[in-house]
């Protein structure tokens, strides 16, 4: 299915992917975006990986790095309870707005997201993709 | 013809909704909408006002989309690898 350009356009688009999904996650307090935006971006990359070179591509330890963001985010909440009073408060200093390191736990919360949804997503299309290749 | 049905329905409720419903877009912000406004930047220290909901007013919100993506993820996982034949 895949050719000789196909593969090599998409071995110099998928860095410029990633790095736009990690740069939505990570600026998502600043600019439009954030957790679940750009953990879509990362999700089609594995997508688009899978399609051209083939579903082996695939990690087995994707569901661990779910897993991770997953608790990550919960712990934030959790910690927010000991910390601040109430459950996902915001408890670390806030800093100057519009500054990289602002927003409090909003940054880290949209990391974790990220995380999750782009592992999640990764594993939905491969599960898919299997389907579809055990089926023909 | 069910497509043309289906087209019929779709044209006549269409028409009913466009000029019984007087569907307003915006207006008036609500008590809630000016607090995040006046006091988001200031209490949240994000300038993404969107972000600063999601992640900080209504973080449980969030949580629980995050549940339901997973629910998803286990659906599909159910459904389609279910069967190793």
């Amino acid at each position: 299915m895949s050719s000789r350009i196909v593969e090599t356009a998409t071995d110099i688009v998928t860095p410029f992917m990633i790095l736009f999904g990690v740069y939505i996650i990570i600026n998502g307090h600043l600019t439009p975006g954030g957790g679940f935006q750009g953990g879509v971006i990362l999700g089609s990359c594995a997508l688009l990986i899978y399609v051209v070179f083939g579903i082996k591509r695939h990690n087995k330890n994707l569901s661990i790095f779910e897993n991770i963001g997953a608790l990550i985010f919960l712990f934030i909440g959790v910690l927010g309870i000991f910390f601040g009073g109430f459950l996902f408060s915001n408890f670390i200093t806030k800093g100057t707005p519009g500054n990289l390191l602002s927003g409090g736990t909003i940054p880290f919360i949209n990391l974790a997201i990220g995380l999750k949804i782009g592992a999640g997503f990764a594993i939905l299309f491969f599960i898919i993709l299997q389907y579809i290749e055990k089926g023909d | 013809m069910k497509a043309m049905i289906g087209f019929i329905i779709v044209v006549i409720f269409g028409i009913l909704i466009l000029f019984n419903l007087k569907l307003e877009f915006g207006g008036e912000s609500g008590i809630a909408g000016e607090m995040y406004i006046e006091k988001g930047v200031s209490e949240t220290g994000a300038v993404n006002l969107v972000s600063a909901i999601l992640a900080n007013y209504r973080a449980y919100d969030t949580l629980g989309e995050t549940i339901i993506f997973f629910i998803a993820i286990l659906g599909v996982f159910t459904v389609l690898k279910g069967d190793k034949k």
